[in-house]
């Protein structure tokens, strides 16, 4: 017994590292997405302030940059907004005013996304699993599973909230994944980060009768519930074929994350009642 | 208590220089210093390897809060803290670590101070990166982001110990 107290002695240091590793391990091991969500919300309420300045001082180096690129944005609404202001009256001939066709036509309740302009205070690049935090949060009407865009490109979305602070899955993470499209076409993939470069994802899984040429656009389908449809991901840098049966395509992201600063939060404003419904659909028991 | 401030000065300032500057200096996806590994290397020699394990698993559990990592940061420098001993065992011989002292050059000699140092965060990094990753997919990518990292940190790390030896 003694020689046992004295043997558990010699090597209670191997034992100690054992035990603290294990269960740093396991708490690793254990560790998902939201938990690491939780950890940037919780060392928010400390380090958020100063991430805040620094942001500060970084948007204010790049206002003339901003500034033009607002005024080029609000020159390309007013375009679109003039297309809207002068569509003509429709006569009664061809549509009945108090038919529901028209209040179709004039309802803007029929919107499905809304948007939020938002700053980004804190934006890692070079681990495997980055997060994006924006200054806005529940008392703004942040909520997770919005979509984060930045110049009409994807750029995360948003997976915990504190007040002020939310913190998003930025793209460049290896547990991001979200399905992208051929524009012009109907084939398909799975987009997601293999955590080599900054600028690129890839976008996998797409038939090899598919025509794909570089240069191509990729944009965002309407099968995500997160991201509204068509919004740029970014284009065709490089292809291989995969197994002689689908590509996989380098795609070189339309969003600069490396220079991040003013982002969109969009919110689907059906995506409970999508979810819901296709949740409902999954469990419900299939007629034979 | 043995050199109590500086440490604890040393620790605050290793913790700020990581998460406000050398984790989001953003040069490349394969350059990412872990600097904080200078207080783990830089403990006295007469520490007791009970109270090396848990001072460096104390830094991990810090590092792990601000960067969200969920135990990496633990992982690897309680890998670390357990390697220390025995490699500086191999290095100097039992005489000379029983003699005590920072690891520094003054202490170790240039040569010596430089082995020390490679060694420890080739480690340090290296399981980082490697549980960073979990797969050995990208291997060869992991590779180069281990020896890059490695270079830049052993430099940060020389660097730190000129000054933590000046301001003593």
């Amino acid at each position: 017994m003694i020689k046992f107290i004295l043997f558990l002695k010699r090597i209670h240091f191997v034992l100690l590292f054992i035990v603290l590793e294990a269960f740093a391990i396991h708490y690793y091991a254990q560790s998902t997405s939201y938990t690491k969500a939780r950890l940037i919300t919780a060392s928010n309420y400390m380090v958020g302030g100063v991430y805040s300045q620094m942001s500060g001082l970084n948007s204010y180096l790049h206002l003339k940059h901003e500034n033009t690129m607002l005024m080029q944005q609000i020159a390309a609404l007013q375009n679109e907004l003039e297309g809207y202001r002068h569509r003509p009256a429709l006569p009664d001939s061809v549509i009945r005013k108090d038919s529901t066709l028209y209040r179709c036509l004039q309802d803007t309740s029929l919107q499905q996304y809304a948007y939020l302009s938002a700053e980004v205070i804190n934006n890692s690049l070079i681990r495997q699993e980055n997060y994006i935090t924006l200054n806005r949060g529940i008392e703004e009407g942040i909520t997770p599973d919005m979509a984060v865009i930045a110049d009409g490109g994807i750029v995360g979305y948003v997976i915990g909230c504190s007040d002020h602070f939310s913190v998003c899955m930025s793209v460049l993470n290896r547990n991001f994944k979200t399905s992208g499209r051929i524009k012009g076409s109907d084939f398909f993939g799975s987009v997601y980060w293999d955590g080599v470069s900054y600028e690129h994802v890839m976008l996998s899984e797409i038939p090899k009768y598919a025509k794909v040429q570089a240069g191509d656009t990729i944009v965002t389908t309407s099968y995500s519930s997160r991201f509204p449809p068509n919004v740029m991901i970014g284009t065709v840098e490089s292809y291989a074929l995969n197994n002689a049966t689908y590509y996989d395509i380098r795609v070189k992201l339309h969003a600069k994350i490396a220079a991040l600063n003013n982002v969109l939060t969009v919110k689907y404003l059906y995506e409970q009642e999508r979810d819901g419904l296709e949740e409902s659909l999954e469990t419900a028991p299939t007629e034979p | 208590m043995y050199r109590l401030l500086e440490y604890s000065l040393l620790f605050i300032l290793l913790v700020l220089l990581q998460i406000f500057v050398f984790s989001r200096i953003e040069i490349s996806v394969y350059i990412h210093p872990l600097i904080y590994v200078a207080f783990i290397l830089l403990l006295p020699m007469e520490i007791s390897a009970v109270g090396l394990l848990l001072l460096s698993g104390v830094m991990g559990v810090f590092m792990d809060f601000f960067m969200a990592s969920a135990g990496l940061n633990t992982i690897a420098a309680l890998f670390t803290a357990f390697c220390r001993p025995l490699w500086l065992l191999l290095l100097l011989g039992k005489d000379e670590v029983h003699d005590g002292g920072i690891p520094n050059v003054h202490r170790l000699g240039q040569g010596r101070f430089l082995k020390y140092i490679s060694v420890l965060v080739l480690i340090h990094s290296a399981t980082f990166f490697l549980f960073e990753t979990l797969s050995f997919h990208y291997f060869y990518i992991t590779l180069l982001r281990i020896v890059l990292s490695s270079l830049v940190t052993i430099g940060l790390v020389y660097f730190c110990q000129r000054f933590f030896a000046v301001s003593r």
